[in-house]
């Protein structure tokens, strides 16, 4: 049980044992998977009122995989660039599963809001989507902070400018979906 | 100076960090809804009362995990706790950017989060450390959840429905 909580703060604990030999590869299944059922959500929410279709909401779940792994993979590179000039001796591998990671609470939000929005019709994208996506920044700062070697206003600077990094690009996805909904 | 008193006082900073960052998420929602004059003083009165709430959690939180605090060495637990606050910073930054740049009125929702994240994780440095569950877990995240419930109650109050 500690164990679990653990992990769900700072997933680099699981690198320091059983997971290092876990593939990067598959790690970024978690972020892919958390993403893809936030726009699943978004995308029924929008169904719900009158917005999109069907086949919109798989699109936009399409969408939310690629986003997923694509910014996981980009904003665990840019960490771990960074990282290396405060001496942080992590491999890029080990950084992306560490982000990766950091998206197995989320992935649980994310599970407990389509339940919610298939089972009861409720609109789930900002209760649990976008609440699962902003708990995944707890686990990304813890991670950045372990790389930094501790350094705690580094790590929140770093946390900030990726955090902000994250918000735009879905903002982005998510306005350009709208506009291809009005045409 | 003494290197332990400089550490000290850098670790205070954290917590002040983290006041100022709750008082602009405060602001950033109060803005839209109430008069700016009204805002500020919400904004000013949220730094004060979370410096003073964020520097009481520390304590309780520390006092509470006395075996793991020791293990660490007190300045080292009360430097652990305040890291976790800090965590209150990115979620301002995020919250400007969302207000500032993409007008969402998403400033409330992104403190109360922060809430819950800040002060619900910041016991998981003694569960690192032989700290219990109990202390380690639970009792940061009934404060955080009585926080964040205090605070969205009470800023829809006096912020008239923000």
């Amino acid at each position: 049980m500690k164990r679990f909580i653990r992990v769900l703060f700072n997933p680099a604990v699981l690198l320091t044992d059983s997971l290092e030999k876990f593939n990067w590869i598959w790690s970024l299944v978690v972020p892919g998977m958390s993403y893809c059922l936030f726009f699943l959500q978004t995308g029924m929410d929008f169904k719900r009122t009158g917005l999109g279709s069907g086949a919109g909401t798989i699109a936009l779940g399409i969408i939310g995989l690629i986003f997923g792994v694509s910014i996981i993979l980009v904003l665990s590179l840019l960490t771990w660039l960074v990282s290396r000039g405060v001496g942080c001796e992590w491999s890029a591998a080990r950084t992306i599963k560490a982000f990766s990671f950091s998206y197995g609470a989320p992935i649980v939000y994310m599970l407990l809001g389509l339940s919610a929005s298939v089972l009861f019709q409720w609109k789930t994208s900002l209760a649990f989507g976008l609440t699962g996506v902003l708990w995944s920044m707890g686990p990304i700062y813890g991670v950045i902070r372990q790389m930094f070697g501790g350094k705690t206003i580094a790590a929140a600077l770093v946390a900030s400018f990726e955090g902000v990094l994250l918000l735009s690009s879905w903002a982005i996805v998510g306005s350009s979906y709208l506009e291809s909904l009005k045409m | 100076m003494e290197t332990s008193k400089i550490e000290k006082i850098g670790n205070s900073l954290y917590g002040i960090f983290s006041a100022i960052a709750m008082g602009l998420m405060t602001w950033l929602s109060a803005s839209m809804a109430v008069s700016m004059g009204k805002a500020l003083i919400m904004a000013v009165a949220a730094c004060i009362v979370f410096a003073v709430l964020f520097w009481i959690v520390k304590m309780i939180v520390v006092g509470c995990n006395t075996k793991a605090a020791e293990a660490m060495g007190k300045t080292a637990a009360y430097k652990a706790v305040d890291s976790c606050f800090i965590l209150v910073l990115p979620f301002a930054v995020m919250a400007t950017v969302a207000a500032k740049v993409f007008d969402w009125n998403t400033g409330f929702a992104f403190a109360s989060a922060a809430i819950m994240i800040a002060i619900g994780s910041c016991g998981t440095p003694f569960l690192q450390n032989g700290g219990g569950w109990l202390a380690g877990m639970l009792l940061p995240g009934l404060i955080a959840s009585g926080v964040s419930i205090g605070y969205v109650l009470l800023l829809t109050k006096v912020g008239g429905g923000v």
